[in-house]
């Protein structure tokens, strides 16, 4: 028999050795590993060493792909490719083909990602289509609305638990309207906007995919002038939140986007050639805080093509445990700056490097896509 | 104490002795839930007792309950409907539901014992303890230290205002 000595304290987290309290930490959700960093120097020292494969959502996926970008080969050219960025193996790839897909906007409609595409046609008024090129269905069509046609932003929402459930929330400046999948129809959400009328520049903003309406636990975020507003999407009903938006000098330069179940906002400085992340707090007073800064060497790179441009939008997107911070330009890649929270890390993603036609159309978007 | 294992008396038994000296007998099947137990005694046979100079007996016998339903699970009876995984999930959720302290012995025993099942189930349920909570809170549930300098704090603070005030 061992005469090893015993210690017959009760045990403590203290005592766990590195490799178990690692299996620990993995099994938090992404958001409380960031929180749990903060406990001790150890934990600190830990929490960027995890494996964040485990950070993957409770149903983790087996591909998924965020940024994507889409390429129409000509104006007239009616077929789309598209490619995304494979956050597992860390490489852009093309994705599969569009067979039967009309003539579309080339830029998909907002929303959560997931397993569905939807556009909007530019041949019809109005006309939305909805489907998943990888399940060989024809594109649904979803029937015009007689109350939210024509300048509208529409939000593609797929179900969490099934993904051929979704709803479209439509908005226009009077007027919100929601489409659900299994009813086929658009109804008017439970409580109207009101008094809340959205000023006609914020839809104008969701409509030119200039600010990605991110939901966040069941909330689907917009601002209107300088304050943060929500949409329940369960509830189908505009919230009483009236948050106050962190300093920015145009809707250019501001971004919102969902990391890890929290809200967040981006802000550039142009001026300055700096961009900074915000974390919105949760507890009262909701508000948001600065988090983190992009280095300002990859700010140069980020905004490095677009020397004595037109200003064009900053875009974000968060997917997984990354964030991805970029400008856009007309019909050219660019480069995407690439944000791991969870070690605090900033790099520039791998550039895409497919050929792209002289005269082709090019829209790198913040969406997501899981097969 | 003694352990009482499965009554299958065709079954070789195992003796185990705590690291407070309590010897523990149980069926081979059961012994062979962890990789460590089932190494030994494939190295040197049932006949010796193997001595767990690290786990105490009331964390052994904790541990030897769990493994000894594990085993009766994987077991058919003719005569008894086999258990469902909703009733394995039931009662793992059960077994988890003691002290935070014996979940950390738990896992250092678990760890030790190379029981993967058991150690998953426990590293699941201290990470479900500290889910939604603060950073204070941790501290505090968890009897962690907090060992950063002043100036680290103000930096940490500034950094991650937006999760925990």
């Amino acid at each position: 028999m061992s005469t090893m000595d015993v210690d017959h304290e009760p045990a403590g987290m203290d005592d766990l050795q590195e490799d178990v309290l690692k299996l620990v930490l993995q099994r938090l959700p992404l958001l409380d590993a960031i929180r749990a960093r903060v406990v001790c120097k150890r934990w600190w020292n830990i929490v960027p060493t995890l494996n964040t494969a485990h950070f993957l959502d409770v149903n983790p996926p087996s591909v998924s792909y965020c940024p994507l970008i889409f390429i129409r080969d000509s104006e007239e050219s009616n077929s789309l490719t598209w490619f995304g960025f494979n956050s597992t193996r860390g490489q852009w790839e093309r994705l599969c083909p569009l067979p039967g897909l009309p003539q579309v906007d080339i830029r998909p409609l907002n929303g959560n990602g997931k397993s569905l595409l939807g556009f909007k046609t530019t041949t019809e008024l109005s006309q939305l289509v909805v489907g998943n090129p990888y399940m060989n269905q024809s594109w649904r069509r979803i029937p015009v609305s007689t109350e939210t046609w024509g300048e509208v932003a529409n939000i593609l929402l797929v179900d969490k638990e099934d993904p051929a459930v979704f709803q479209i929330i439509a908005i226009k400046t009077a007027v919100t309207e929601v489409y659900n999948s299994y009813l086929d129809s658009w109804m008017p959400p439970r409580v109207r906007p009101g008094r809340d009328r959205l000023p006609e520049y914020t839809v104008e903003c969701i409509k030119n995919k200039r600010i990605n309406p991110p939901l966040c636990q069941g909330l689907l975020y917009y601002y209107r002038k300088e304050i943060l507003i929500s949409f329940d999407v369960e509830r189908e009903q505009w919230t009483d939140d009236a948050i106050p938006l962190p300093h920015h000098t145009t809707s250019k330069s501001f971004q919102l986007l969902e990391y890890a179940g929290n809200l967040f906002a981006a802000t550039e400085n142009v001026a300055e050639g700096t961009m900074t992340v915000w974390g919105l707090r949760r507890t009262q007073p909701q508000g948001f805080t600065p988090t983190a800064e992009m280095p300002r060497e990859l700010y140069a790179v980020m905004t490095e093509k677009h020397k004595g441009r037109k200003l064009m939008q900053l875009r974000a997107v968060g997917h997984k445990h990354r964030m991805f911070f970029w400008r856009s330009l007309n019909n050219k890649t660019v480069n995407i700056i690439v944000f791991d929270f969870l070690r605090r890390e900033w790099s520039l993603l791998p550039s895409f490097n497919e050929p792209t036609p002289r005269d082709s159309q090019v829209f790198v978007d913040a969406a997501s896509f899981e097969l | 104490m003694h352990f009482q294992g499965s009554p299958n008396m065709a079954e070789k038994r195992v003796k185990l002795i705590s690291s407070d000296n309590d010897e523990f007998e149980v069926d081979e099947a059961v012994a062979f839930e962890s990789e460590t137990l089932r190494n030994m005694i494939q190295d040197t046979g049932t006949n010796v007792p193997i001595s767990i100079p690290n786990v105490s007996s009331d964390i052994l016998a904790k541990v030897l309950e769990y493994c000894s339903y594990h085993a009766e699970t994987m077991e058919t009876h003719d005569d008894k409907p086999p258990i469902t995984d909703a009733q394995i999930r039931e009662w793992d959720a059960d077994f988890v539901d003691v002290h935070p302290a014996t979940l950390y012995s738990l896992i250092l025993a678990a760890n030790y014992l190379n029981i993967k099942n058991l150690l998953d189930l426990i590293c699941q349920a201290v990470a479900n303890n500290i889910r939604g909570k603060t950073a204070v809170e941790i501290r505090k549930i968890l009897h962690i230290q907090d060992d950063f300098t002043y100036e680290e704090e103000m930096e940490i603070r500034r950094e991650t205002k937006w999760a925990f005030d």
